[in-house]
C-alpha cells in the first residue's frame, strides 16, 4: 500500500463509506498499532471533524442526562468501593466461567505438542500459548501462541461459521486491568497481533472470542455470547 | 473496541492548523470551552465535568448522530454510549494525539456508523417517527433534504475545510457530505446519485486525495 492508498482508506475509514469486511480489516490494522494507519485516520478525524460544527442541534429529551449519570454512576462506584456489585456480573468476570480449565489444558498441551512436532521449522519456540476451545464441548478453535512479549499470533485450528450479522472478537483480561480487546477474528486467517499497551503475557491470563455486531462491540466490553475461551500455558 | 478509530498518535502537528483555523470562526462562548480540561476532570472521575461536556455538547451531538442514524431513539441511545464511553475512557484521551472535541466526535461518529450499519440490517420501518403509511413515504424520508446539504457546504465555521470542499467539483463534495454527515454508504450515495458504484468508488478517492492536499 502507497501513502495515497493508506490516506483514501483511512479516509474512507473516518467517512464511514467502507463495507463491513473493509472496515473490519481497517480496525484490525489499528488494533495491530500500525502507525502509518493510525495517524492516518487521526488526521482525517482532524480534517473533517468542523463538519459537524454545521450540523443543527437537536433538542435534547430531559431524560437522555438521568441515564447517562445512572451509567457512569454505577461504573465510577464500581471504581471507587472495588466491591463485588451486586448485578449480575458478565461471562467475563464470572470466576466459574473460567474453571474446569485443567482439563481443557491438558488438551491443549496435546494438541501444542502435535503441532509443535507437525512444524518442522520452528525456530523461535513460543514462551506461551493459548488454545481457544468451544466453552460446551471443549473442541479447540483457535491458537494464540506468543511471538514475543509484545505481540502474539492467532491460528486457526478449525473451520467455523460465523452468523452473517456477527462478527468474532478476540479478548484478554490481563491481571490487575479491564478486559481489552485485541481486535476482529477473520474466521481461518492467520494473524499476528501487537499487545500495545498491555503488560507482558502472564501465566493463566485468559482469552476469550466472542460473537459482536458488525465492526466489534458497541461498549469496549464484551456483549455477545462466547465462542471460544482460553488460558495462557506456558509452552514446553 | 468502539474507541478503535479514534486513537490519536502523531496525527497533531498537521491537523492543529486546520483546528485554530476552524476555532477562529466560532463564538467566543464555543471557543471558551476547554474540552481538553473537561475530559482531564471526567478521568479524575468529576461528574461534573461530564454534566459541563454535556450541556455545552449533547445537542450538537444528538444532531449529528440523527442525521447518520435517522432515528432519534437510535440516536439517544449513541450518545448515552458515547458518554459512557467518555467517561470510562477519558484517561486514556492524549492530548499529544489530537483535540479532546475530536476525540469525542470521533467516539460519536463510530458509535452512530455502527448503529447504522446494525440498523440497515435489520430495517425499522419508520425512521423520525413517521406514521407509517407504506414504505414509499419511508422512502422519501430517508432521502436528505438537499437544502440541508446545501447549507453545510457554505457554512463558514467550517474555515479551512470549507475552502477546500468548495474546490471540489459538485458531485464529489455531495460525495463527501453525504457519507460524512448523512451516513450514506457508496451503494446508498450511487443510488441517490444515479451513477454507478465504480464511479462513487473514484469520486471518493480523488475528493479524499484533493481534500488531503488542499488541506496540507
Amino acid at each position: 500500500m502507497n501513502a495515497d492508498d493508506i490516506d483514501v482508506m483511512a479516509g474512507e475509514y473516518v467517512l464511514g463509506t467502507l463495507d463491513d469486511a473493509e472496515r473490519r480489516r481497517v480496525r484490525a490494522r489499528l488494533d495491530a498499532g500500525d502507525e502509518a494507519f493510525v495517524a492516518a485516520v487521526a488526521r482525517w478525524q482532524e480534517r473533517l471533524v468542523p463538519l459537524t460544527e454545521a450540523v443543527e442541534p437537536a433538542p435534547v429529551p430531559a431524560a437522555l442526562w438521568a441515564r447517562i449519570e445512572t451509567s457512569i454512576g454505577s461504573e465510577a462506584g464500581r471504581a471507587a468501593r472495588s466491591v463485588p456489585v451486586p448485578a449480575p456480573l458478565p461471562w467475563w468476570q464470572r470466576l466459574g466461567f473460567w474453571r474446569g480449565f485443567s482439563a481443557l489444558a491438558t488438551a491443549a498441551s496435546i494438541v501444542l505438542a502435535v503441532m509443535l512436532a507437525t512444524r518442522p521449522d520452528v525456530r523461535v519456540v513460543p514462551r506461551y500459548v493459548v488454545v481457544l476451545a468451544t466453552p460446551d464441548t471443549s473442541t479447540p478453535g483457535l491458537l494464540v501462541e506468543a511471538v514475543d512479549e509484545r505481540s502474539i499470533k492467532l491460528i486457526p485450528l478449525a473451520t467455523f461459521t460465523v452468523p452473517e450479522d456477527r462478527v468474532l472478537e478476540l479478548w484478554t483480561h490481563p491481571e490487575g486491568q479491564p478486559v481489552v480487546s485485541l481486535g476482529l477474528v477473520t474466521p481461518g486467517r492467520m494473524v499476528t497481533i501487537t499487545l500495545d499497551d498491555l503488560p507482558p503475557l502472564a501465566p493463566g491470563q485468559p482469552f476469550a472470542v466472542s460473537l459482536e455486531p458488525p465492526g466489534g462491540s458497541p461498549t469496549g466490553q464484551p456483549t455477545g455470547p462466547v465462542r471460544f475461551k482460553g488460558q495462557t500455558i506456558r509452552a514446553l | 473496541m468502539p474507541l478503535v478509530g479514534t486513537r490519536f498518535r502523531n496525527g497533531r502537528s498537521l491537523s492543529s492548523a486546520v483546528i485554530r483555523q476552524a476555532e477562529g470562526f466560532m463564538t467566543d462562548s464555543r471557543s471558551a470551552f476547554d474540552y481538553e480540561a473537561a475530559i482531564a476532570a471526567c478521568s479524575a472521575r468529576e461528574s461534573q465535568a461530564m454534566r459541563a461536556l454535556y450541556d455545552r455538547e449533547a445537542g450538537r451531538m444528538l444532531g449529528v448522530a440523527l442525521r447518520i442514524v435517522r432515528d432519534p431513539g437510535i440516536a439517544e441511545d449513541v450518545v448515552h454510549e458515547t458518554f459512557v464511553n467518555i467517561w470510562r475512557y477519558a484517561a486514556t484521551f492524549d492530548e499529544a494525539r489530537g483535540s479532546a472535541r475530536t476525540w469525542i466526535y470521533s467516539i460519536l461518529r463510530n458509535e452512530a456508523i455502527g448503529a447504522a450499519r446494525r440498523q440497515s440490517r435489520h430495517p425499522t420501518p419508520a425512521p423520525h417517527g413517521s406514521s407509517g403509511n407504506g414504505s414509499d413515504e419511508d422512502e422519501i424520508e430517508r432521502i436528505p433534504d438537499p437544502a440541508a446539504t446545501r447549507r453545510l457546504e457554505t457554512s463558514p465555521e467550517m474555515g479551512r475545510l470549507h475552502t477546500c470542499l468548495e474546490a471540489l467539483e459538485s458531485e464529489r463534495r455531495d460525495c463527501v457530505l453525504l457519507s460524512y454527515v448523512e451516513g450514506y454508504s457508496h451503494g446508498e450515495i450511487a443510488e441517490r446519485l444515479g451513477v454507478p458504484l465504480g464511479t462513487v468508488k473514484s469520486w471518493i478517492k480523488r475528493a479524499l486525495l484533493a481534500l488531503r492536499d488542499c488541506m496540507s
